[in-house]
């Protein structure tokens, strides 16, 4: 896990189905880049959406609006991609991006 | 058929409607066939807490109906005399305690099938898996968050910013909408 300030977030719903249908590939994508993200459960622990609420504003505008999950949150470049067509090469440009 | 008054709840606006039957069209967004089968939870919830509308009734057959206008027909009994505006807290007396909560995931399924069915321009996701994991989900929410919230969106803490959050929402909004025709978690899709 990396430092606060430095991590590379996945926010994620335990009952969203697009998150899970990502979590095989989010890992095979970690281990093919020696990455590991912190993933974050939004809706089962409130500290996790309050972090998320305070990414808020970028992450609602890569999502189109809204607090959506999969949200991806880039601490140290305060980017973030969101939403059911993330894929391992987009995971890719936002992590080293 | 049902003749059961039952509360309904427009996926576009959040208009409540207590009756056998919800209007054709809402009073408020004009949208067609918008109204989604809702329990007592929620529909009292929202006649008590949603900001910047009414409650009407109608005269003859005491249908409800929370909205920005009062509705000229009535949908349960089919008269034509405007509704009447009534006092919230009266309203939600008047409705009894008879409705049952949909609290299981079989429930939601048909709600939101027959929703779509009635609808006409949307179906459901035919991942009748993942369906089934949005609708435990969904129900989760109610239990911890008081309200049918997406499971694939996290609340903002404002409670009339989340009212909007209610599953079914007004996905035909959303980008993901515009752009793929799917709700954001996938549920609802274009026919
Ligand atoms: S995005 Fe889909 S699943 Fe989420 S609230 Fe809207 S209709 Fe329901
Ligand atoms: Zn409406
Ligand atoms: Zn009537």
């Amino acid at each position: 896990m990396a430092e606060e300030g430095k991590r590379l977030i996945w926010f994620y719903g335990r009952e969203c189905p697009h998150c899970k249908k990502l979590h095989p590939i989010v890992e095979q994508w970690e281990a093919q880049n020696g990455i590991s993200l912190d993933k974050l459960e939004v809706w089962h622990d409130d500290k996790n959406a309050q972090l998320m609420r305070k990414y808020g504003e970028v992450i609602s505008a890569a999502c189109g609006g809204d607090l959506g999950v999969p949200a991806f949150y880039n601490e140290v470049t305060k980017k973030a991609i969101c939403g059911a067509r993330v894929d391992a090469e987009r995971l890719t440009k936002w992590a080293k991006g | 058929m049902n003749t059961k008054k039952r509360f309904w709840r427009c996926h576009v606006c959040n208009d409540i409607h207590f009756g056998v039957k919800p209007p054709e069209y809402c009073p408020t967004c004009g949208m067609r066939n918008a109204f989604v089968l809702s329990d007592r939870g929620e529909g009292v919830r929202l006649i008590q807490e949603l900001k910047g509308k009414n409650v009407w009734h109608c005269a003859e057959c005491r249908d409800l109906h929370l909205g920005a206008k009062p509705l000229s027909l009535c949908p349960s009994c089919g008269s034509k005399v405007k509704y009447g505006a009534m006092d919230r807290e009266e309203a939600v007396r008047s409705t009894g305690d008879a409705d049952s909560a949909l609290d299981t995931s079989e429930e939601m399924l048909k709600v939101w099938d027959e929703f779509a069915e009635r609808n006409g321009r949307i179906k459901v996701w035919d991942d009748r898996e993942s369906v089934k994991q949005l609708s435990v989900g969904v129900l989760e929410n109610v239990k911890s968050k008081g309200l049918r919230y997406c499971p694939c969106r996290v609340t903002t803490g404002d409670p009339d910013k989340d009212m909007k959050l209610i599953c079914p929402c007004n996905f035909l909004a959303q980008q993901t909408w515009k752009e793929y025709g799917e709700c954001w978690c996938g549920l609802f899709v274009k026919r």
